[in-house]
């Protein structure tokens, strides 16, 4: 419970943090920079963990910012901005798989993946190389409301708040899907631990 | 052990990152689309931070101004004040002479400029010395008059950052023979946030006004131009005109309206991503985008517009060329898109598919479903969560197309408010209705649209020759 108070603070007080972020922006165009610096990486994150490949990733995460951008004075600070930022996110994946003429996917195959890898040294590498495998394996067999689930909370880095506007449902379900699903897919992760040795 | 999992997940995650020649690339071509405007579409309401009286009264009235009166309904001519912006400058009209400032618990607010002219008053403040965490957002503002009355605002913003409250907000005129009044500034008590706000709550300023110029106040004056815009045949929906300029130290401010020919369209607006300006040497001018003017009644005119040109070494004439406009369509009786029933007691969850594709005035909607949904948390009139229908929209045949729909049934619901931002399959439009859902035979009606017309226009525009 602590720990929930906790977060609810932190996401009000990031939350209230956006809406200075917006006003200033809306104000001044130079202000939206600090919007882009700090929602850079989730969005990226977001799209990369769905598409498993860095091009596509880095052109709808373009496409976001240049339509947030643009949109910008469209937004009525009603519900977090980051809620209105991953609306334009899931809309442009959407729009990313009807042009691309392919059913919406969930599943990337592993040897599709294109990593990058970061690391400074091999062993490093092997070890970043395999927790990214270990997450896409983790996502697949999600349904596509599953897979948007945990993105936005660990890609996305969204409270259960903003999800639940992202999503529209109660924040508490938003905080209650989350859990079960993972308490499932650790059943799941021990099961087939169990099935191997 | 789910802890753990969730640290598998995160430590994943954060080794993923954009490369930093993609970050500070995207970030160029985001500031090369600011070097031509600050933001596409219109008027001020949507470029400064949302007004609440503005937000209500705009959302009841609709002003339609044919394109001969745009200018034409402003009385008088007028000139520029800048940090105000046009100004009618008359026999009549009133300035504060001097700054006036009211100090409170360590804050200092300070009224910087009022005029009032015959068709608005402008205010300029800003507010110091607050608290760098006061989270303090001074949503309500309002004019207090002699007599007990209040002039609502018409228009403008305000930003806080760094704990500096800067504001230029549009009022109604004055009352003749007003020179005086309060400015009458608050936080918004229904605020979330009110309970962080360790500044000042509200701020009540007296003021009086005079015909006497603040010594250092220097008004520009405003040329007429008739330079109007030659199109492909196909954009002849739209015609851009620039009707008055106002030449600066550093550029000048151009006016322009537009005119429609589209009944449903009520407002236009340049899509500034992608309007060039090049001079006669086919050098390209940077372009910044400016407020727009209220027309009398404080209503901003959808069919205006200003951008400055940010240069004024240049080879005459200047050739604008305009490639897409925001067309706001407004459908006063609503248009019925679809029916279907949703018996007596719509439930949460409860879905029916439409998959209809509508045409509405030339521009075709596919509508896949329709959903109960109920609000996240209580953001309505009622004091219960209240339900709304959420409509699937997955393809329109105009591009970047947002529309607002409004559904009637049986029962006494009635639309209370919406969802903002583009919508898409997964991402459907939502209106939540207080006083319970409309049920039985239920027709959804599309109300407004908002999408991009891509097109070609050009405008020619010759710089007055008398600047001084």
């Amino acid at each position: 419970m602590d720990q929930n108070i906790l977060e609810d603070r932190i996401s009000m007080r990031q939350m209230h943090e956006d809406a200075e972020l917006v006003s200033a922006s809306q104000r001044n165009p130079a202000a939206f920079e600090a919007l882009y610096r700090k929602w850079l990486k989730p969005v990226y994150r977001y799209f990369y963990f769905r598409l498993g490949n860095v091009k596509d990733a880095e052109d709808l995460t373009a496409q976001v910012f240049l339509n947030a951008y643009q949109d910008l004075p469209r937004y009525r600070s009603r519900g977090a901005f980051s809620a209105w930022l991953f609306t334009i996110a899931h809309a442009r994946l959407v729009d990313h798989y009807r042009r691309d003429g392919r059913k919406a996917a969930r599943e990337v195959s592993i040897e599709q993946l294109e990593i990058p890898i970061s690391a400074a040294d091999l062993p490093a590498q092997a070890a970043q190389k395999g927790e990214i495998e270990q997450v896409f394996a983790l996502l697949k067999g999600l349904t596509e409301k599953e897979q948007t689930l945990i993105r936005l909370r660990f890609m996305a880095e969204l409270s259960y708040k903003e999800i639940g506007q992202v999503l529209h449902c109660k924040e508490d379900t938003a905080r209650k899907s989350v859990s079960r699903l993972l308490e499932r897919i650790k059943k799941q992760m021990e099961n087939d631990h169990d099935e191997v040795s | 052990m789910t802890k753990s999992l969730e640290n598998k997940i995160n430590d994943a995650v954060q080794s993923v990152e954009p490369s930093p020649e993609f970050t500070e690339t995207l970030w160029k071509e985001i500031r090369a689309a600011s070097q031509i405007a600050h933001a596409p579409r219109r008027a001020p309401r949507w470029r400064w931070l949302p007004i609440t009286a503005v937000i209500a009264l705009l959302a009841v009235i609709l002003l339609i101004v044919s394109p001969q009166q745009v200018w034409a309904s402003l009385r008088g001519l007028f000139d520029f004040l800048p940090g105000i912006g046009l100004v009618q400058d008359d026999q009549t009209t009133l300035y504060l002479y001097e700054p006036v400032s009211l100090e409170q618990n360590g804050a200092t607010l300070t009224i910087d400029q009022v005029v009032s002219d015959a068709n608005q008053t402008v205010v300029s403040y800003r507010i110091d010395g607050l608290p760098n965490e006061s989270h303090c957002s001074y949503n309500i503002n309002h004019l207090l008059l002699p007599d007990g009355k209040k002039l609502l605002p018409t228009g403008g913003g305000l930003s806080n950052e760094g704990g500096i409250v800067q504001a230029r907000i549009q009022f109604f005129a004055l009352p003749e023979g007003v020179t005086q009044a309060t400015l009458y500034t608050a936080v918004d008590p229904d605020d979330p946030e009110l309970s962080a706000c360790g500044a000042p709550k509200e701020w009540k300023v007296d003021f009086t006004l005079s015909t006497t110029k603040p010594a250092d106040m220097e008004l520009l004056p405003v040329v007429e131009s008739t330079a109007e815009s030659t199109a492909e045949a196909e954009d002849t929906a739209v015609k851009i005109s620039i009707d008055k300029s106002v030449a600066l130290d550093d550029g000048y401010i151009l006016y322009g309206s537009f005119q429609l020919s589209n009944p449903y369209w009520q407002g236009a607006g340049i899509d500034f991503r992608t309007i060039t300006v090049r001079d006669a040497a086919g050098r390209e001018i940077p372009l910044e985008q400016e407020d727009v003017l209220s027309s009398p009644n404080g209503l901003t005119d959808d069919n205006v517009f200003a951008i400055k040109v940010a240069a004024r070494d240049f080879t005459p004439p200047l050739r604008l060329h305009v490639q897409n406009l925001w067309i706001m369509a407004v459908y006063t009786e609503g248009i019925p898109v679809f029916s279907f029933d949703a018996g007596p007691d719509p439930h949460v969850g409860q879905n029916w598919e439409i998959n209809k594709e509508v045409d509405v005035d030339g521009i075709q909607i596919y509508f896949r479903d329709v959903e109960v949904v109920e609000e996240p948390t209580d953001q309505g009139r009622d004091d219960s969560l209240e339900k709304g229908y959420a409509i699937t929209v997955t393809q329109s045949s105009a591009q970047n197309f947002s529309g607002g729909y409004s559904c009637e049934g049986q029962g006494e619901g009635r639309p209370d408010y919406g969802t903002a931002g583009p919508s898409s399959e997964l991402y459907p439009f939502i209106l939540y209705y207080s006083g319970g859902l409309p049920y039985g035979s239920v027709t959804c009606s599309i109300f407004d649209a908002h999408f991009l017309l891509p097109g070609s226009w050009e405008i020619e525009w010759q710089p007055p020759l008398a600047e001084e």
